[in-house]
């Protein structure tokens, strides 16, 4: 590999850990090559990065943060979650079953696994703590099923895939679909086990006829949140919208359902999840704004190339091919969050796929999986930091429950992603038809 | 040294293909003092941005379609029935004809040297859909195609020919059709709609409304900075493959149509009378209404080279 | 009604885990007043792209869906409004030092000088960056106005869409160049101990 780049991602790294937003770290990625290598003019760069940003698809993005915002200052997570409580609320273990079915369902809702944790976290943690579960345990577990949110469309990752690397969409949005069900039966099942010497008090059982009533009601009163993963996803497949014009159309169902209906939040407050959804947003965006500076650059200095050269140098074979990419992901996800991440791989890998004959749409599926699990490893681990925020607890304690979800959920939903095209693909055949 | 030029073409399409083949035609002929790096795929950015660049030095070179955002008489390059065969539409576009005068024009001032012209093919409308009375201008379809951003002149064309018109962005487009968000597409030949909507094209009209090609351009600052008998190599080779492109763009529409027969897509053709009477609507009825697309001045320099 | 903290953590981006704004320790008087309306201005600004945004989309679905025709033009214009909310957002998330960090730094080295200087150091390297961008921006603009890009669609001359994006990164500076100051201040303080 050529030793400026090397040079570069060097640097990359340095800046990185240190500190400096990581927008700017890409910026000082791109600045270094156009100093030192042979490109010459450096404003065409402000242009690349205007059109990655400026692009239709990318606006979905903020409205999907728009919509969760409303969604969840709106009290609609608030009644999911209580709606899950009505159903598994009463068994062993049953409030974590709560929070990883809750956040299931909010993740049809909302795109980003931050908006998760803060509208599942701040009302499950206290309330597992209340019956017997360690605070730890319970902000480990809210953060670990946050990540749910990205697999289970919409996703603003998935759009961001779909827009870098000119896969469809509405596939990118089905592909980690499966991997994602899988992961709730796996967190669930390490739920049961972690749970057992917990001193966990669960409420009287109910006869079932006070149980079903309970139910019912819980549904009625989330009726309008559950309707909207049904109206989102319905106008999508059904043809009526875009997944830009949905998530539109999601904003303007959630006002008024916020508002009106469920009376959580008035007129101002609505000013404020606007405003502070823009501010998201902006962040979210002057990353993206960057990263599609130095992935062109990098493409210009033949980068991707080099990299699948390198994984060649090793093996030609698929299997290590696939390892070796998952290793590479793995790293990345150790360092940045999933936006960053996929941003700088799937354009860096998308000829190691090729040449391992992986479909773009299974692909997808990988690096949700892979750069989801990101999020909560540490070094570098925003959503479970921001799960400790949140859960106002020290990382101490979430550290032994993070790694046996990390380990013995994600890591083997990864690895059977990666090597069962079927999980990823079978989904978006059956919706979508033929490729 | 290298070149790098940039095109939409995908790896292993025709288009690529003629790209490369100007590469090596340059190498070859400059005894490895230029090599043409060849990007793909877009991997430089969508065509604006890159004319753009190639505008601003960061690209050397491209081969692809070009951007009206600074000069909107460049939309004679697609403009609709300008040409209705391939005979028109080569004399138009080989140095000397009318299109290629008015183009070089343009873009010269922008910095831009326009060395030839691939031609991509006649292009036509494909549909996720039936469509009924294809032949008859004022025929009215409920159908939705989809015209491509800043496409005004097929908006109005296809308003003319009685369909709805949808903006959709190209990234959406696929599944945009596959779930009936719209119709169908305009904008491109028989042979890209088999690249991108193999699949889910159910009905192609081979309407001819304007003859799709990619303009082979190069920075004039790069282009002036090499030593004369370099220049005069690029440009004999983008005139060669142009030329040679030419020869076989009525075979390649017609092999990609064959395709698309094999592929159980119904194909619409039309014949000469049936293509003049669409054009003939299409220059009375639409041409005043997009004039200002082109410029009064320009409209009257195409009408004159199609001796109206 | 929400609870204020909740509501600025409930949307705050993960990743950052800083707090305090980037607001000069010396303005007071008029000069604060100024920056805290420039602060709400851009709030307002944030709140009026988005909802702009969202009614021109769902316009286009009522107009495609429901009517039948699509207006041209709508798209290009919600990108540009988007584009706007984005640098706006951008830049006061500077001011709230919400950008996304991936600093190992609170995990490797302990509270105290050490990790203060390091801090000084990324925060001067950011300001020079953003700076070094800004200009970037600013001859990307010159560029555009030269060129006398027109829209494709709307057909409003493109100078005043590119021209948010140094607007918006000389403000972005502005707020890093805040942050530098105040980390120096910290350590210029913590030497004299
Ligand atoms: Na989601
Ligand atoms: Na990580």
């Amino acid at each position: 590999m050529n030793s400026l780049i090397v040079l570069d991602a060097l640097l990359l790294t340095v800046l990185l850990v240190i500190g400096v937003p990581v927008p700017l770290c890409f910026a000082g990625a791109v600045l270094v090559l156009m100093l030192f290598g042979d490109l010459g003019a450096a404003t065409f760069l402000i242009g690349a990065g205007y059109s990655k940003m400026s692009s239709l698809v990318i606006i979905a993005i903020p409205l999907y943060i728009l919509a969760g915002g409303i969604m969840s200052q709106g009290g609609i997570a608030t009644r999911l979650v209580i709606l899950a409580d009505s159903v598994f609320g009463r068994l062993r273990g049953g409030l974590g079953i709560v929070v990883i079915m809750a956040t299931a369902v909010f993740g049809a809702i909302s795109g980003m696994a931050s908006s998760a944790v803060a509208a599942i976290g701040t009302i499950m943690i206290p309330r597992m703590e209340e019956r017997g579960y360690s605070r730890g345990y319970a902000t480990a577990l809210v953060s670990a099923s946050a990540v749910l949110a990205l697999l289970i469309p919409p996703s603003a990752s998935m759009i961001l895939f779909g827009w870098v690397t000119g896969t469809s969409i509405l596939a990118c949005f089905l592909a980690p679909v499966v991997p994602g069900l899988l992961l709730c039966g796996l967190l669930a099942f390490w739920n049961f086990v972690l749970t057992r010497n917990m001193p966990i008090s669960v409420p009287p059982p109910l006869p079932a006829r006070a149980v079903a009533r309970e139910v019912a009601l819980c549904t009625k009163k989330a009726a309008f949140g559950l309707a909207m993963p049904l109206i989102i996803l319905g106008f999508i497949y059904g043809g009526v919208t875009t997944p830009t014009e949905a998530a539109a159309v999601a904003v303007v169902y959630a006002i008024p359902v916020s508002i009106y209906l469920y009376k959580d939040i008035g007129w101002r407050d609505l000013a404020e999840v606007f405003w502070r959804a823009g501010q998201t947003t902006g962040v979210l965006l002057v990353l993206i704004f960057f990263a599609a500076m130095l992935a062109r650059v990098w493409t210009l200095e033949n980068v991707p190339q080099q990299i699948l050269d390198g994984f060649m140098s090793v093996s030609d074979n698929p299997i290590v091919l696939l390892l070796l990419a998952n290793l590479f992901l793995m790293v990345i996800g150790m360092f940045m969050e999933d936006v960053s991440g996929i941003l700088l791989a799937s354009p860096l890998l998308m000829p190691v796929m090729q040449q391992a004959g992986v479909d773009p749409v299974q692909f997808a599926a990988i690096i949700a999986t892979n750069l989801g699990m990101g999020l909560i490893t540490p070094p570098t681990a925003p959503i479970l930091y921001f799960a400790a925020l949140i859960g106002k607890t020290p990382l101490g304690p979430m550290l032994k429950p993070t790694l046996v979800f990390v380990f013995l959920a994600y890591l083997p939903v990864v690895l059977l992603t990666t090597f069962v095209p079927e999980l990823s693909l079978a989904l978006p055949r059956l919706v979508l038809g033929a490729p | 040294e290298t070149i790098r030029l940039s095109t939409l073409k995908q790896p292993g399409s025709e288009g690529e293909a003629a790209a490369l083949k100007f590469a090596k035609l340059v190498t070859e002929r400059t005894e490895g003092r230029i090599e043409v790096k060849v990007y793909p795929a877009s991997q430089l950015g969508d065509w604006t941005e890159v004319y753009e660049q190639v505008m601003q030095g960061a690209v050397d070179m491209a081969m692809q379609p070009l951007a009206t955002a600074d000069d909107k008489r460049l939309a004679i390059t697609w403009f609709p029935y300008a040409f209705t065969n391939y005979e028109t539409a080569k004399a138009s576009l080989s140095p000397g004809g009318a299109v290629f005068k008015i183009v070089n024009e343009a873009i010269s001032a922008k910095g831009l040297t326009p060395l030839g012209v691939y031609g991509e093919g006649m292009g036509g409308a494909g549909f996720a859909k039936a469509v009924e009375n294809p032949a008859d201008p004022d025929a009215t379809h409920n159908l939705k195609v989809r015209v491509w951003p800043g496409g005004t002149t097929h908006k109005v064309l296809l308003e003319r020919f009685g369909y709805n018109t949808a903006t959709l962005p190209w990234a959406e487009l696929y599944t945009g059709m596959q779930t009936g968000v719209v119709d169908g597409q305009i904008g491109g030949t028989a042979n890209m709609a088999l690249e991108s909507f193999k699949d889910i094209t159910k009905t192609w009209i081979q309407y001819n409304d304007h003859f799709e090609g990619d303009w082979f351009i190069v920075n004039s600052d790069r282009y002036a900075a090499l030593p004369e008998a370099d220049q005069k190599i690029l440009l004999e080779a983008a005139q060669e493959v142009s030329a040679e492109r030419f020869e076989q763009v009525k075979a390649a529409d017609a092999k990609a149509l064959e395709t698309m027969r094999a592929a159980g897509i119904d194909v619409v053709t039309f014949d000469d009378a049936t293509l003049e009477k669409l054009a003939a609507v299409a220059r009375k009825d639409v041409w005043p209404q997009i004039a200002d697309e082109l410029g009064q001045e320009t409209l009257e320099q195409l009408k004159a080279s199609l001796g109206m | 009604m929400m609870k204020e903290d909740e509501a600025s953590v409930a949307v705050a981006v993960p990743g950052s885990i800083h707090g305090g704004v980037n607001t000069p320790a010396f303005l007071s008087g008029f000069g604060l007043r100024l920056w805290n309306a420039k602060l709400k201005l851009q709030r307002f600004l944030l709140l009026a792209c988005g909802a702009v945004v969202t009614a021109l989309i769902a316009v286009q679905v009522f107009t495609r869906y429901v009517l039948g025709i699509s207006i041209f033009g709508i798209e290009e214009l919600a990108s540009f409004v988007a584009v706007y909310m984005y640098f706006i957002g951008a830049a006061h998330g500077a001011w709230e030092r919400g950008h996304i960090s991936a600093s190992l730094i609170e995990l490797l080295v302990p509270e105290g000088r050490v990790r203060h200087a390091i801090a000084l150091v990324a925060s001067a390297i950011t300001v020079v960056l953003s700076g070094w961008m800004s200009l970037w921006a600013w001859q990307y603009l010159a560029f555009t106005l030269k060129r006398g890009t027109m829209s494709l669609e709307v057909g409003i001359h493109m100078g005043w869409v590119h021209g948010i994006m140094p607007v918006c990164l000389s403000l972005m500076t502005l707020y890093f160049a805040v942050e530098l100051l105040e980390n120096s201040t910290r350590m210029f303080k913590g030497s004299r101990k």
